[in-house]
């Protein structure tokens, strides 16, 4: 099911459609109005104990104000069949905390192999603490990460260097997707793991701008700055 | 004022281009299992396709069998020391607006021999003209493994789309071409009638897009 910029008619009408559907496999909720129950919707989503694909999507100056998966966020762990987990939106701590702690219980989400997530999520305070949790994660094979349209927050170089050493310590991961993230040559650079990575076999950076260097170039680096202080993402 | 001051002392200068290859070259040392490299809309030059290259062979990328370089301004230099890093395993190559003409088809066709299983390749919004497309025509005929092209190539007539549909038509496992002739960088030379020849002469299963609005409903393989 997909329900794409859908206005609901009362703040019962998804749990009431949701009811409806005990086995639905997939469900992406992309900028609909938000005129629901956070707790009645977390609920209905709760009860779909088959649900293989979810997809939580909120554009980002919607989520800072309010944050209409807060109450989802943290019942992903009574969802047992979840493949493929799409969350693009900002959380607030709490919900990044309970996210976190979702992708830690590795028995609540050992079917678990795709998870995409936007910039703005990394961005969320304690969004750092969501690619310690990637790192670990046993079953990750494919990691997405997309920055929103138009000119959202961009993947950091520390954020780099914490994926670099994610697709180096987990050896499930096979695939890491940043599209549209905003990198630049200096960011790519803190991309490269610490050693020798038998893992990773697909690597899409599409839609970067990896021909420059960011502006972000310390004033004594130019106009040659040291490789590995570009490596080390610390400039 | 900073720049003029340091400009007479200047003994090295070294501009991103480089930066980038370095990067990249170290990236793809600690990724020997490596299948696909997506780069493509990165604002890449010649010279950086040419430090790519370069990386390619150094670290050998045997496995590499997915390479997509749309919508950077590699050129036909570029495209020329790409096309001979590659590894034979290569079955998908996306060169989508690259900047390559004619001499870089011809630089491609020294590839396709080498590539006996790709079965993906993409070429539009580049600028080559019949000549080009005559060129690729004698590359893919025949081709068994060919199962999705992009020919909307920007200087083409209907007599490079008339090369093309011959060779295409000798390609049993072909499903998908992609011929646009409408919309930036389109075969916008080419009339009706050629597409309508293009279609009538495609193997039996296979389909030709000519609206990029539409391409997206192609069933893929």
């Amino acid at each position: 099911m997909q329900l794409h910029r859908v206005p609901f008619s009362d703040k019962k009408s998804f749990s009431n459609v949701i009811a409806l559907c005990p086995n639905l496999r997939r469900l992406s909720l992309h900028d609909c109005d938000w005129h629901w129950d956070d707790d009645a919707a977390a609920e209905a989503i709760a009860s779909l104990k088959q649900l293989q694909e979810l997809r939580l999507q909120c554009a980002d100056a919607v989520s800072a104000e309010r944050n209409p998966f807060a109450a989802t966020v943290k019942r992903l762990k009574e969802l047992p069949a979840m493949k493929k987990l799409t969350i693009f939106s900002r959380l607030d701590p709490a919900s990044v905390e309970a996210f976190v702690a979702y992708l830690n219980e590795h028995m609540g989400c050992r079917r678990l192999t795709k998870i995409k997530i936007s910039t703005g999520l990394l961005a969320s305070a304690g969004g750092q603490e969501v690619l310690h949790a990637v790192a670990k994660h046993p079953t990750l094979q494919k990691l997405t990460i997309v920055r929103p349209d138009g000119m959202g927050e961009p993947l950091r170089k520390p954020q780099c260097v914490l994926l670099g050493q994610a697709i180096f310590n987990n050896h499930s991961l096979r695939a890491l997707h940043l599209r549209r993230c905003g990198l630049w040559t200096d960011s790519l650079s803190a991309l490269v793991p610490p050693s020798t990575c038998h893992n990773l076999a697909r690597l899409k950076l599409d839609g970067n701008s990896l021909g420059y260097l960011s502006g972000e170039m310390p004033p004594g680096s130019v106009p040659n700055p040291p490789f590995s202080t570009l490596q080390r993402g610390d400039n | 004022m900073i720049i003029n001051a340091l400009l007479p002392s200047l003994l090295t200068l070294t501009l991103a281009g480089s930066y980038f290859n370095e990067a990249m070259d170290l990236l793809l040392s600690r990724l020997p299992n490596l299948e696909a490299l997506h780069l493509g809309n990165n604002q890449l030059d010649g010279k950086q396709a040419e430090g790519l290259a370069a990386s390619f062979l150094r670290h050998k990328v045997a496995k590499l069998e997915n390479l997509t370089l749309g919508s950077n301004d590699i050129g036909d230099a570029g495209l020329a020391c790409i096309v001979k890093a590659l590894p034979p395993c290569l079955k998908q190559l996306y060169l989508h607006g690259i900047d390559c003409t004619d001499s870089g088809v011809a630089a491609l066709r020294e590839g396709l021999d080498r590539w006996p299983t790709l079965w993906g390749l993409g070429l539009n919004g580049n600028p080559i003209t019949d000549s080009g497309a005559r060129t690729l025509a004698r590359a893919i005929r025949g081709r068994m493994s060919l199962r999705d092209i992009g020919i909307t190539l920007s200087e083409m007539t209907d007599a490079g789309v008339a090369r093309l549909a011959t060779a295409l038509a000798t390609c049993p496992n072909l499903r998908y071409v992609y011929l646009y002739t409408s919309g930036f960088k389109a075969a916008q030379k080419v009339t009706d009638e050629a597409k309508q020849k293009l279609r009538e002469n495609l193997p039996i299963y296979a389909t030709a897009a000519f609206d990029h609005r539409l391409s997206r409903y192609l069933k893929r393989p």
